[in-house]
């Protein structure tokens, strides 16, 4: 029992705090890489003009994808905001996804749409499409509507519209998505200003529970005044503009939202298109690509921008909340277990040594080596081991810590580009950012101990099955 | 306190005296964050209420006494001296009046032609606003170049040629794009020579900058860019594709077929897209020779110029390959290529289509299809 | 009674710009800097001319001609167009749509003071 005991506290005393010290340690890092990052893209794009291309016909094309499932009450203004980004080759697809109410009645008569013959290719299985519609109005050739039947995931209505996509890269993102009207000049840039192929770009999602709205136009950006939205900002902020930023830095990066993406399209049928299966279809394509790419040994960049172009709404009641982040988790943990064997594989160079296993580190296990560390003090505060102060000591440093990541990637926010007009605002972000870890923090890990506890426990049973609820998946690193 | 000095006096264990000392750097480094974010924000509101006030004062000035002329000779020298000493004023008011004033400037003289752009140019240089873009041309910082840069060009700024040409061998590839653009700008007779010069491959987007300043550039002397096509640097040879392109110049179309054999695949297929572009009847055989060795992003390619070109000779042949193709991107190119050409061909090849062409038939569809 | 003209133009430099030429040569200037905010003045009141960038944030291009056209006020009222694309393509579109005339920017503030006046003029006459 002695050596036992000791074995434990030491594991706890000694390893925990040394996995801790990493963590924080690669944050720090994560800190300086986007900063630099940050900067180097502002200075590019202050001083190296873009509106020039706005009139170019030699941009590359792009078809904009947007699954649409029962979105009876805001498809209009979300596709009226599609039709009118700022860029000279472009398609919008609507995919609706076998909605039961009215959307595709109200695309019709607002759009004038009629029945094509337009021809879908089935390059990626999926359920079998309905009908394809045109506008008879030239004012909205760029618009191709989709009627199919379920499938029971944006996965499946996503590939749909890739089929029927016709240019070299697709954007894809959601119906409830507000989309920068620079977006597509914007995300464009690393694929024709890099010499790399770039395969994918992603870019800053952002929070519109409290924002201004006007027409699917966003007027003025806000700070949510919610409890839980005003969190998930923060947490938002840091994993787009820290982590994301400096992951792309180092060519690292392994998940683009499924809010706003680029994607490549000849890599991504390579790969064989979103798994209708996966519970985080996003970042299975990613891991998916960039295994298709080291496998093939072509070179290949995963972009990011640090702009915010893309205001979503987010879950402000508990229940979808705890059902969003429990998914996250259970899609996180399966798509680590179907890309395993990059694991520590040095073929699949950063993406295999260092994103890969960061991911199944501090991403996936951080939060049961952080359950197993309470439940482990609690034990010794209970057959009172404990020598108080170290414990205090030992609280301060992890919160701290974090407390001032946080505060630092506010700070990255206002040098990447000044959302929020007034002081306020960013006053009532940094008081969030100092109680976070007691109050939202317990939440998420909670949500995500619960993830895991599904993964593992029906595995096998729960693997095709996927219910479609109101917000879909718009991932953030779970920390 | 006893207990600061325990951590000290080092009694406590090296791990809590590391984790107190970091606790205590963060949160100082915490509050320095929170205090920078404000004054962050002071600063540039600040800034920004006094970039206001300087906009409006200087588009006042230039509403009230420039932007009412009909034409130069409208406004006499002692009005003209008259609202540049009011500008020289709120010029040497400070930096960033200064700075506005030469962003307006710019910007009007961009945006403006006739003669109210040239009472703009006028006013810019006899406000020796020039020395401050030419300072910048000096600058070791690659952005701030780029920026004086642009400013020369915007401003038709001929006197600074020379310090142009001394960053066409900068090493910032950035700077040296910027400059060409400048001498396209400036309509310097050698900006296409000394562009091709230019070793290190140019990414699409500084083509595409490059192919937009030749393009809007009025009255520049354009050359045969079949020049460019023999270059080392292959991305040259993509510039000098999109320009015949855009310029249609036929008389490379010989010069394009010399080279086609020597390029990789990825400028095959533009050779090819061009050849369609350019409409170029004379390439159309050895577009069908080649046929059989190009992969088949290549092969779609050639069937869509070969539909471009339209000229009735290859129908036979982009009618087999509809029929007999097995791949998907080469029967929609084919069937593409088919609807392109007069009506009749499309209804002739839809009326020997059997049962099992359901593919085929389903493209001549879409192709044909208004809607679509 | 002076004539009203609706200015809609994204940058905010050319809609000064316009509105302090155009009010000295005795027009009444309303502005408007983006699609939506164009329809809604469009909707309220007449217009002479509307002189409109057809570049504009959230509704653009031949959509914002054909909504523009739609209002109850300004239906039968000339568009210019004053706009920096101009593939040929899209000048013939912008013209088919029923606007009076294209004018590519950069443009001469002369000529398109010219081109307003000259219309206002020819439909005095007309009537």
């Amino acid at each position: 029992m002695d050596t036992l005991s000791i074995w434990i506290s030491l594991i706890f005393e000694q390893a925990i705090f040394y996995y801790s010290v990493l963590i924080m340690f690669s944050y720090l890092t994560l800190v300086i890489l986007s900063v630099i990052e940050i900067r180097k893209y502002n200075l590019r794009c202050w001083y190296i003009n873009h509106s020039a291309l706005l009139n170019s016909q030699h941009v590359p094309g792009i078809s904009v994808i947007a699954p649409a499932f029962n979105e009876s009450g805001t498809v209009i203004n979300g596709v009226h905001t599609l039709l009118s980004l700022n860029y000279p080759k472009y398609e919008v697809i609507i995919v609706n996804d076998g909605s039961t109410d009215d959307t595709l009645q109200k695309l019709i008569d607002e759009y004038e749409l009629a029945e094509s013959s337009y021809y879908y290719h089935e390059e990626i299985k999926t359920q079998p499409v309905k009908g394809i519609y045109k506008s008879k109005n030239p004012v909205y050739s760029k618009l191709i509507v989709i009627d199919k039947h379920n499938g029971k995931s944006k996965a499946d209505a996503s590939n749909a519209g890739i089929n029927a996509s016709s240019y070299p890269l697709f954007l894809c993102t959601d119906m409830d998505c507000i989309l920068h009207k620079d977006t597509l000049i914007k995300m464009v840039r690393p694929f024709v200003e890099e010499k790399t192929r770039v395969i994918a770009t992603g870019s800053v999602i952002r929070i519109s529970n409290s924002c201004e709205v006007e027409n699917g136009y966003l007027k003025k950006v806000k700070v949510p005044n919610k409890f839980l939205p005003l969190f998930q900002e923060l947490e938002y902020i840091r994993a787009f503009l820290l982590g994301r930023m400096a992951w792309s830095k180092i060519n690292g990066l392994m998940l683009v939202s499924g809010g706003i993406g680029l994607f490549d399209k000849e890599v991504v049928l390579s790969a064989g298109g979103y798994d209708h299966k996966s519970f985080g279809e996003d970042m299975e394509l990613i891991g998916r690509m960039r295994v298709w790419m080291e496998d093939h040994k072509e070179k290949y960049l995963v972009t990011y921008i640090p702009e915010s172009l893309c205001w979503t709404e987010v879950p402000s009641s508990l229940r979808i909340f705890a059902r969003q982040r429990t998914r996250w988790t259970k899609g996180l943990a399966q798509t680590l277990w179907i890309h395993r064997k990059v694991f520590f594989n040095p073929k699949y160079k950063v993406f295999g040594l260092l994103t890969f296993p960061y991911w199944v580190f501090f991403e996936w296990l951080a939060p049961l080596i952080e359950a197993g560390g309470i439940i482990f003090y609690i034990y010794l505060a209970i057959t009172g081991q404990i020598t108080w102060i170290y414990a205090l000591i030992l609280l301060a440093f992890v919160y701290s810590f974090s407390v001032m990541i946080t505060i630092m990637a506010i700070l990255w926010d206002e040098v990447a580009g000044m959302k929020y007009e007034k002081k306020r605002e960013v006053f009532k972000l940094c008081l969030a950012a100092i109680v976070e870890p007691f109050v939202y923090h317990p939440l998420v890990l909670f949500f995500s101990l619960r993830g895991n506890f599904y993964f593992f426990s029906n595995r096998k049973l729960n693997w095709g099955e996927m219910t479609r609820i109101g917000f879909k998946k718009k991932k953030v690193a779970i920390d | 306190m006893n207990q600061l000095n325990a951590v000290v006096n080092h009694n406590y264990p090296e791990i809590i005296r590391f984790a107190a000392f970091v606790a205590i750097i963060s949160a100082i480094l915490t509050f320095c964050t929170i205090a920078v974010i404000f004054v962050n924000r002071v600063i540039k509101k600040r800034r920004q209420k006094i970039q206001k006030m300087a906009d409006e004062a200087i588009l006042e000035t230039l509403g009230e006494r420039i932007f009412i002329y009909d034409s130069v000779s409208d406004i006499s020298e002692k009005e003209l001296s008259k609202t540049l000493s009011i500008l020289d004023v709120l010029k040497n008011k400070n930096k960033i009046f200064r700075k506005s004033m030469i962003r307006l400037l710019v910007y009007f003289q961009t945006n403006l032609t006739g003669s109210v752009g040239r009472i703009v140019n006028a006013t810019y240089s006899r406000l020796k606003l020039r020395q401050f873009s030419l300072k910048k041309l000096q600058s070791p910082l690659w952005f701030l170049k780029t920026q004086g840069l642009t400013e020369v060009q915007r401003m038709k700024d001929v006197m600074s040629l020379l310090e142009v040409y001394k960053l066409v061998n900068d090493k910032n590839q950035d700077v040296r794009v910027a400059s060409y653009i400048a001498l396209v700008r400036l309509r310097a007779r050698d900006c296409f020579e000394v562009m091709s010069k230019e070793r290190e491959e140019l990414s699409e987007w500084q083509q595409m900058m490059l192919v937009e300043g030749i393009f809007n550039t009025i009255g520049l002397t354009i050359p045969s860019f079949k020049t460019f096509l023999r270059s080392e640097n292959r991305s040259l040879v993509l510039l000098g594709i999109k320009l015949i392109v855009d310029y249609r110049q036929l008389d490379a179309i010989q010069e394009l077929l010399a080279v086609i054999n020597a390029q990789d695949d990825f400028i095959r297929l533009r050779i090819i897209e061009a050849l369609g572009a350019l409409n170029a009847e004379e390439a159309e055989s050895s577009l069908r020779n080649r046929y059989q060795l190009e992969p088949v992003k290549n092969k779609a390619a050639i069937l869509i110029s070969l539909g471009l070109i339209a000229s009735g000779n290859s129908v036979d042949f982009i009618r087999q390959k509809f029929m007999e193709a097995e791949d998907f991107l080469i029967i929609k190119s084919a069937a593409a290529a088919i609807t392109s050409h007069p009506p009749v061909v499309a209804y002739e090849v839809k009326n020997e289509l059997q049962e099992e062409h359901a593919v085929q038939k389903g493209l001549i569809n879409h192709f044909t299809e208004a809607l679509n | 009674m002076k004539n009203k003209v609706l200015i809609v133009d994204h940058e905010l430099l050319i809609n000064k710009l316009l509105e302090s030429r155009l009010t000295k040569e005795g027009f009444k200037v309303d502005k408007a800097l983006d699609g939506i905010s164009a329809l809604r003045k469009a909707q309220l009141k007449k217009y002479d001319i509307i002189l409109a960038d057809i570049m504009v944030p959230n509704i653009a291009g031949l959509e914002l001609i054909a909504e523009l056209k739609k209002t109850r006020h300004n239906s039968e009222t000339p568009i210019f167009v004053l706009t920096a694309l101009a593939s040929d393509e899209l000048v013939v579109d912008v013209l088919e749509a029923g606007v009076k005339d294209y004018i590519v920017k950069p443009f001469s503030l002369n000529v398109v003071v010219a081109k307003l006046k000259q219309f206002i003029l020819s439909d005095l006459t007309a009537a």
